[in-house]
């Protein structure tokens, strides 16, 4: 039991440190420009070109870029019935639906307000959801590549756009075709088919018609393999299928599982050794890779602790009804009864801890770990019910949203780790009455103020539309557990939107889908507007104040080290860097997490536990 | 809300959205 539990976990991080820190080599010689052009590739290269940029260029380029992809997703999605590679003739999706998802792929989110194998055909998944994984994945990418520049006192951060034909080319494209074929050998369907149409072991399990013929079963596919590698390797996390990476085509088997998860993590490893060694300061980089590995093992111990080795609290016998109160405004007194009636002891064994929502083909804790880690990574990729999770082990996916930083999504991440050691050299500091320095420049107002404002765009973009949603009737008619549970459900749709995530708790009515549907859930439309907006803002802001920050800080002279410099590669930095982000997490977020899954933890059964 | 308003209404919000980001650039250099 204990092997069997704790192997997949410890074999992952070994694993993707292993890989990761070669892989970093070969992404600074790329970023660097130190490779040799295959010619055929040269003529793109020098077209897109347009010469060195400065700080505005490079992210006004971003800007520009990212929007042409908005008008680029609207389109293809607004002309999807008319589109080829649609033999099952899926219409036309709700005008929200489609600026939500639009949205949210382009940001790398890929919060999913439908289902892929229902709402979108193939022309969909591939012109609009995968071409979306490349083009955002390397957006990140290139944001930590211009802030190293910017710190290396360079005046030019390099090209917008020759740095994301680096990326896509030389390194997710080689990525995504090697992880594509291994997924491809486990089983996942590679077709541009749409469905099959089957007859079932079981006659007529799926009903008959009124003429009595039995009824065949719809069997969808497409080409599964290629989206499901690059929606790891891209920590994308938007699944082919609604079920996501819980679903037999998208990740067939343990050893898929084990590639899933390994792919989600190499690049974010990965690019914390390329931070040090484009600084030439990678002793630097071990140490903030060190507190990134502390966070994510403790996010991990902790998801399997209360999940895997605690039973399921909904399933334990309790022998009485019993009755308490949730607030409503609407009942009398502002307090409406819930009466939980008696369980017996459910013919369920729970010595394998809570399997409520998780895929036993991949062993007993690979859902407990991929929730740790697709949210400490920034995937949102599931293979288990996030949902279903007991209440404190739904900490530990919160919690790598939260602090964002825990290796987080390509090059944002770590962008929002160098929020922290910024803040947290400051704050240091000011304690022994130092001006703070960071790479040998002194940190001024100017720097501080902006490392702030980025910092606090990510709480305010989860806590202010939490509160509202919570307030209003957006949010109560759209959750489906009363009390605590309910409140979980709202706070982490808008955490997964602001962390650029994409996860979800499902029991949360947010579908509207097709246009004509006539029975979407009933506050669909507010949902899919108001978490769009939160992860335009929390995508982009968080992106353009940093870069500004490097471009002020690198432009600083470089002032040798002395007697009292704060040395930035010794476990006393690890240390003072992870005591900021626990702090300042705590400090941000502790009361949500007390309303939200703390409480539900203690509420009355079944809900506690 | 109806295709006829509804999409045009909410790609132009992308779009807003998106210039909000750009002025944001700006004033990041002011500050």
């Amino acid at each position: 039991m204990f092997l069997q539990t704790w192997l997949l976990p410890v074999a992952l991080l070994v694993i993707a440190t292993i890989v990761a820190f070669p892989l970093s080599r070969y992404l600074a010689w790329v970023m660097d420009g130190k490779y040799r052009q295959l010619p055929v590739l040269s003529w793109f290269e020098r077209s897109l070109d347009s010469g060195p940029q400065n700080w505005k260029q490079y992210t006004g380029s971003l800007l520009i870029f990212n929007t042409a992809l908005f008008v680029f997703g609207f389109l293809v999605l607004a002309v999807q019935p008319w589109m080829p590679l649609n033999p099952d003739a899926k219409g036309m999706l709700a005008p929200s639906t489609i600026f939500n998802s639009v949205v949210s792929f382009m940001t790398n989110t890929n919060l999913q307000h439908y289902a892929g194998d229902v709402h979108l055909s193939n022309f969909s998944q591939v012109f609009f959801c995968i071409s979306n994984m490349f083009l955002s994945a390397s957006v990140g990418f290139c944001s930590l590549v211009a802030i190293i520049r910017a710190f290396r006192g360079e005046a030019s951060l390099g090209n917008f756009f020759v740095d994301m034909w680096r990326v896509v080319i030389y390194m997710f494209i080689p990525a995504a075709l090697i992880f594509g074929i291994i997924f491809m050998s486990q089983g996942s369907p590679m077709t541009l088919n749409s469905s099959y149409q089957v007859s079932t072991l079981e006659p007529a399990a799926m009903g008959t018609t009124d003429k009595g013929e039995v009824k065949k079963q719809t069997i969808v596919v497409g080409p599964v393999a290629a989206l499901e590698s690059i929606k790891m390797l891209g920590t994308n996390g938007g699944g082919f299928f609604g079920m996501n990476s819980a679903h037999p085509f998208e990740n067939p088997t343990g050893v898929s599982n084990f590639f899933n998860t390994l792919a989600m993590m190499i690049f974010p490893f990965a690019l914390v050794f390329m931070y040090g060694r484009m600084l030439r300061r990678l002793r630097h980089s071990w140490i903030i890779f060190s507190v990134m590995l502390l966070l994510m093992a403790g996010t991990i111990v902790w998801s399997i602790c209360f999940d895997t080795l605690r039973p399921n609290p909904g399933l334990t016998a309790h022998a009485t009804a019993q009755t308490f109160q949730i607030p409503n405004a609407k009942a009398p007194g502002g307090k409406q009864d819930v009466t939980i009636p008696a369980v017996a002891g459910l013919p369920v064994d729970q010595h394998l801890g809570n399997l409520e929502g998780k895929e036993l083909r991949f062993g007993t804790s690979a859902g407990a770990t991929f929730a740790a880690l697709t949210t400490d990574v920034t995937c949102g990729a599931v293979n288990a019910e996030m949902d279903s999770l007991n209440p404190l082990a739904a900490l530990s996916p919160m919690v790598g949203m939260w602090l964002n930083c825990i290796f987080g999504g390509k090059g944002v991440g770590m962008i929002n780790m160098l929020l922290y050691v910024i803040i947290g050299i400051f704050i240091a500091g000011q304690m022994v009455g130092r001006t703070p320095e960071y790479l040998g420049k002194k940190i001024g107002a100017r720097e501080v103020k902006l490392a702030v404002l980025a910092l606090l765009v990510h709480p305010m973009m989860i806590l202010m539309p939490t509160g509202l949603f919570a307030a209003l009737d957006w949010g109560l008619k759209a959750v489906s557990n009363p009390g605590a549970h309910g409140f979980s459900q709202m706070l982490y749709q808008f955490s997964s939107a602001s962390a650029n995530n994409g996860s979800a708790f499902d029991g949360l009515g947010v579908t509207f889908g097709f246009a004509n549907n006539a029975t979407p859930s009933p506050t669909a439309i507010p949902w899919d507007i108001a978490t769009g907006l939160v992860i335009v803002f929390s995508r982009f802001l968080p992106i353009i104040a940093p870069i500004a920050m490097a471009a002020f800080l690198g432009a600083k002279t470089t002032s040798p080290a002395g007697l009292g410099t704060l040395h930035d590669d010794t476990p006393t930095f690890g240390i003072l860097v992870l005591g900021t982000i626990l702090i300042v997490g705590a400090l941000l977020f502790l009361p949500v997490a007390v309303l939200g899954p703390i409480a539900e933890h203690f509420g009355p059964m079944p809900f506690g536990g | 809300m109806s295709l006829a308003i509804g999409l045009p209404l909410l790609f132009f919000l992308g779009l807003a959205v998106m210039s909000l980001c750009y002025l944001f650039m700006e004033a990041c250099e002011k500050i």
